[in-house]
């Protein structure tokens, strides 16, 4: 595959890989990384743009480096197409969701009273939970048969829960974990 | 429940997203509708 953009992608492939960030984008609630099992089943159980492990070592790697956390989504479509399927991704991802909350947040502001306004922020809650579980179970796959891997996600859990400690010391020993080759 | 639910359809019965977020997202909203309006009413 070229840097560029990958030349065994179609007029189709293209349109697809648009439409489905595009859509994908109006679906997300709780932020653009609770659309990663829906993007994993396209970009990987569907298509096989991408393997297990470089879909996880994507978002392992944007949600590591610093800036916001939907460049993940640029990391995937550069993995998957290039340049190109950077750009692709990022212009679907974003589009409709910048243009919806333009146009709806002083909508939303305004009535944040309401009853209808209220009854989906309160019914939306749920689902986000579940979707970003449904994320950190997705983000095991690759290391799923490894106790030491569990053994990092529980003190990872338990850090966070209970502790004040920054997320860079536990992001610096997931890193020295794997760089030992314990994982 | 509906977390639950939200979990499950994604993770064991892998249905898109498309399904998900509209189907229980309709049901969800309904329910903190019928909660809200019961809550005001008394």
């Amino acid at each position: 595959m070229s840097w560029l953009l990958n030349p065994a992608f179609t007029a189709p492939d293209w349109l697809g890989l648009f439409g489905h960030f595009l859509l994908l984008s109006l679906l997300a609630i709780g932020g653009a990384i609770a659309t990663a099992p829906d993007m994993h089943r396209y970009v990987v159980e569907e298509r096989a743009w991408l393997t297990d492990a470089q879909f996880t070592d994507s978002i392992a790697l944007a949600q590591a480096a610093p800036g916001p956390n939907v460049l993940f989504v640029a990391v995937i479509g550069y993995n998957a197409a290039g340049l190109a399927g950077m750009a692709v991704t990022m212009l679907g991802i974003m589009l409709p969701s910048t243009t919806l909350t333009l146009a709806v947040a002083r909508y939303g502001h305004r009535r944040q009273g309401s009853l209808p306004v209220r009854a989906f922020t309160a019914g939306m809650a749920p689902l986000t939970i579940g979707l970003v579980l449904a994320t950190g179970w997705l983000l095991t796959e690759p290391t799923r048969d490894s106790p030491v891997a569990w053994a990092l996600v529980a003190v990872t859990v338990l850090a966070m829960t209970w502790t004040k400690v920054s997320p860079m010391w536990l992001i610096g020993l997931g890193a020295l974990v794997g760089a030992t080759g314990w994982i | 429940v509906l977390a639950g639910l939200t979990l499950v359809a994604m993770v064991v019965l892998r249905w898109p997203m498309v399904w998900v977020v509209p189907g229980l997202g309709a049901v969800a909203v309904a329910l903190a509708t019928w909660r809200l309006s019961r809550r005001s009413a008394r």
